[in-house]
This record gives C-alpha cells, structure tokens and sequence, in this order.
C-alpha cells in the first residue's frame, strides 16, 4: 500500500514551498509577538472605547477586550490571522491537489498510473506528504514565538505550553482543509477548478463565522462551517483542549480523503 | 497464451459510442499495428488496456489476466508510450527515467544509458529544456527501460527525425526478436508496412480488419506499365483482372489484382517491350479506410 519512491517525489517537489511557508509563518509570529508587546495594550484600550470595533474584534479574533487579556491571549490571534491561515491553507491545498487533478491536468497521470502501482497505492504516498506539511504549518508558530520571546522581553509569564493545544485544533483544521481539497480534485479534472472550489468553502465558511453572532438564524447554518471548530483564542484563555471540535474536523478531514481515494481508485483518467 | 485478448469491449460517453463491442487476439512475440482515423477508438482501447479507462462491457486481458483486477502486476510488464509525452518539466531526464525505474522498484541504470546513446538524446538536461522530439524520445527510454514483455506505443514516432526513427524501428525489431511483444499505433503508414507483422484497422470504433500484412498485400491492386512492341500484339480482349488506367500507341497503364504469376502467364503470348510492376502499396487500402469514415 505504499510506494516510496512517488512518496520521496512528492516531498521533494513540496519540501521548498512549505518550508518557505513555515519560515514565513515563523517570522510573521516573530513580528506579531513584537507588535503585541509593543502595541498591545494601547489597541485593546482603543478598541475598547469604540462598541463597534470591540464586536469586531470579538467576532474576528475571539478576544473579549472588555475583559483581562493576558500575553498569551494576544499571542493565539496570530493561528487566527489571515497572513497565518492563507499561508498554510496555500500549501495545504497545493499539495493535497495534485496527485489526482493536478496529474490530470499536466497530462502526467498517464504515465504515473501506467506504472506498476494501485492507484490508492500512489494516492496514499503523495498524501503522506500533505499530512507531514500539516503537521510543520500548524506546528510553527510555536518556535516563532519562542524565537520573538529570545529577542523581546515582557513582565507577563508567556506559557508556550499553552499553544499545544491550539496548534493541534489547527491542525485538525489544516487536514479538514487538506482532506476536503483532495476530494474536489479527485472529481474534477482541472486543479484550478479544485483550487476555487475548496477557496470558496474556506470563504463561506469564514463569512459564516464572522456573520453568526449578527444574525441569529445563521447560528444553526454557521455550524456546517469548518472555522466554527476553530477557536485557538478561547482554547489558549481556558486552557481547555478543544476535543470534540478537533474530532469532529479531523473526521470531516478524514472522511473527505477516504471518499476521494475511494473515487480516484475508480474512475477513468482522461488525456490532459 | 494471446499477448493482447479482447472480447465484446466497449465503452461510450453519454450517447457517443467510442468502442463497439470489439474483439482481438494478439499472439505474443508479434510486432502489431494498430491504425485508424482521428476517433476511431485506438487511444480509448490502449487506455483500457492500462487500466486508466474501464469498459463498460466486455473484458480485456493482457497475459491472460484481465487488465482491471491485476494492473498492478500487468503493468510491471508492459511499457507504454502515449501519444501526447507529457513528463515532469521541473526535473532533469536522467531524474525522470530514476524516478520510475524506482516506483517500478527496477535497477534500469545500464538500460538507460544504451538506449540514451541509441536515440541520441542528453539526459543530463531538464525536460522543459527539450523540443517535442526530445520528448518523446524520453518517453520512449521510460518504456523500453525496463525491458518488458509489452510495448504499447501510441504514435512514438511521429514527432521524431528520420535517423532517430530508424534507430526506434531497430529497437522495436529487436523487442520482437527477442519474443516479446509490440502493439503499434500510427498514422504512418509505410512505417507500418515496413514494421509491423500484422495490422488492426479500427474505424467507428470497430475492428474492420485484422490481417497480416502478406495476405493485405496480395488484395492490393497492382499498378502495371506494359509496352508491346508491334500493333499486330495488342490483344482481343483483355482479362477480367485488368483494369485499364491509361494507353497510348503500344504502351498500356493499367492495375493487376490477383497474384502476378497469372499476369506473367498471360502475357507469355505477346511481344513485350518493357514491363514494370510497381510494388504493392498499401497506402490505397488504407485510404479507403480513413476516406470511409471521414
């Protein structure tokens, strides 16, 4: 069920863009750290004195600025930043596109699925290396905060223990986005196509989030998005494991990739 | 055992029907071509053969097993071309031939390098870098190098010059030589009848002939220039074989069909001048086969 050389091909050809994702995602979590330290206080007091913004900033980041709002706090926004999100899902979706539309659409499927290897064989291999780049994209923003907390000083205890947990409920979410990228790709034969209909999802369901706490009749429809079992802020505040929104956005991811691999094992390839 | 086993093999889209229902048998260590129109289906059967497209009737079998249920073990022993080479253009041939040798789990190294010199062509450049022809050339090393028992070639030499084209049909040759087994999709049509031993016509998306280039031979028309030497030669009546193109004074223009003993017989009457028989060209066969469905 394994075939290592497609494996080793689909790292080495992934390995640049998502290190240069996770150094990018590193950095940004270095400036972030600086910006809070430096600004933190003063924007929460701002924010604080105009209604509108607070819900804003509720809404987007899940901050309550009404309350105490510790470093760390602050800190989680960044798994929650648009810079942080697009980076990752960037890869996430690349990735996990290409062993089914991608190969289509170069028209190097023929050759790839003519060699000696089960096609959930192949399937298997190039997803390994989409898990694997989850893993580092979710997992990055801690060593950037370290890396900041080497450089920056502050009077507040900074528990870098506390981001475990929300590295792992974006985790969850990067497979979920992975796990439902592949199988779009996997019944289309155009990666672009692949591309903006998973980008679409992630829109709608980000429109969902930030439109809930406005309309009350979207807070049933708002759970069918993925960012609803996404909330590195509240996890990082409570310092409670988020697990029944991790296990319901690994199953989504879970289900997506067995049901694409289930789909690209049997259906025709046509010439590119 | 039959190299290639077709049975009542079809496949549509929508309500356009590309295979109907089609059968063929290769025996192995033949050199087969395989020809027909734009659309006739040659491309959709190559494709079921490799278990990139299932029929939705009948069975296809490559070594007497069906290609479907054991791909996997088929296409260790099978190499194929297609007719569009489209291989990874961000690496270098040399990476491209080593990745699959290695997703084949084969050693190809000495291969390679044989068949590199052979068709002339640098591996050592990236695949964007190459023309079409060097392309294909590509293509056609990854389905040589691993030695198989079948060679599935879509069209491989239609973007390739003269010199490297004779260098193909050696290697080609020697395949079959060697016992093993060649199925051959072209245009060419005299690449085909310098090549092949047998030939597939498909059109419509059905086999309509399936011979061996000898006995197609003897069914095309001779095209025959005769000079007599006096009037008082020129014959009653001419055979029922004969059909006259062109003729002025002594000298006739016309096509033979049957064996040409029985023309040599004929003319054992006459005074003859000169006689040329021009060699059978299959070319006119063929033609009426793409003219049909064209």
């Amino acid at each position: 069920m394994w075939n290592q050389a497609i494996f080793l091909k689909t790292l080495k050809d992934s390995f640049v863009p998502v290190a240069l994702c996770a150094i990018a995602i590193m950095a940004f979590q270095i400036v972030f750290v600086w910006a809070m330290l430096e600004m933190g206080t003063d924007l929460l007091q701002f924010v604080s004195k105009v209604p509108f913004l607070t819900k804003i900033f509720e809404i987007s980041f899940g901050i309550k600025v009404d309350g105490e709002v510790s470093v760390n706090v602050l800190f989680a926004v960044c798994f929650t930043h648009a810079v942080v999100l697009s980076l990752a899902w960037s890869c996430m979706i690349a990735i996990s596109t290409r062993i089914s539309a991608g190969e289509i659409e170069k028209g190097t499927a023929d050759l790839l699925l003519s060699l000696p290897v089960n096609r959930s064989e192949a399937y298997l291999s190039a997803s390994a290396v989409w898990w694997l780049a989850a893993i580092v994209l979710s997992f990055c923003p801690i060593p950037g905060m370290w890396i900041a907390l080497q450089f920056f000083e502050t009077d507040q205890v900074v528990e870098l223990s506390r981001f475990v947990a929300p590295a792992f409920n974006f985790l969850a979410l990067n497979l979920a986005v992975g796990g439902i990228a592949s199988l779009i790709a996997s019944c289309l034969d155009r990666r672009s196509f692949a591309i903006g209909g998973i980008v679409a999802i992630l829109l709608v369901s980000m429109v969902l989030k930030f439109v809930e706490p406005f309309i009350e009749s979207f807070k049933l429809i708002s759970s069918i998005g993925l960012m609803h079992y996404f909330g590195p802020v509240d996890v990082v505040r409570t310092g409670e494991w988020p697990m029944s929104d991790m296990v319901i956005l690994g199953t989504a991811g879970a289900t997506c990739w067995l049901i694409s691999m289930f789909i690209f094992s049997r259906r025709d390839i046509p010439t590119a | 055992m039959h190299a290639i086993e077709l049975e009542g093999l079809s496949k549509s889209y929508g309500s356009h029907t590309v295979l109907d229902s089609i059968s063929l048998s290769v025996p192995k260590g033949k050199l087969i071509g395989f020809l027909g129109p734009n659309g006739a289906g040659k491309t959709t059967t190559i494709r079921i053969l490799l278990g990139l497209l299932r029929s939705d009737s009948g069975s296809a079998r490559i070594f007497d097993r069906d290609c479907y249920r054991f791909g996997k073990q088929i296409r260790a022993e099978v190499g194929y071309l297609p007719g569009d080479v489209n291989l990874y253009s961000n690496m270098k041939g040399s990476a491209v031939l080593n990745f699959f040798a290695s997703a084949r789990k084969r050693d190809c190294g000495s291969e390679i390098r044989r068949l590199a010199d052979a068709f002339d062509l640098d591996i050592s450049r990236r695949v964007r870098k190459y023309s079409t022809g060097m392309r294909q050339k590509l293509g056609l090393i990854q389905a040589l190098m691993h030695k198989p028992d079948l060679l599935i070639l879509d069209e491989p030499t239609s973007a390739l010059d003269p010199l490297v084209r004779k260098s193909v049909f050696e290697q080609l040759q020697a395949v079959v030589n060697d016992g093993r087994t060649v199925l051959f999709s072209s245009h060419s049509l005299d690449e085909v009848e310098e090549l092949c031993d047998e030939i597939v016509i498909l059109r419509g998306g059905k086999i309509v002939e399936h011979q061996s280039i000898e006995t197609l031979q003897q069914r095309v028309l001779k095209r025959v220039r005769l000079e007599l030497a006096s009037a008082s030669q020129l014959p009653e009546s001419w055979p029922s074989q004969l059909q006259m193109i062109h003729s002025e004074g002594f000298s006739f223009e016309f096509t033979w069909e049957g064996p040409v003993q029985k023309l040599i017989r004929w003319l054992d009457g006459f005074s003859v001048n000169d006689l040329t028989i021009e060699k059978p060209d299959l070319n006119d066969l063929f033609m009426t086969y793409y003219q049909e469905q064209s």
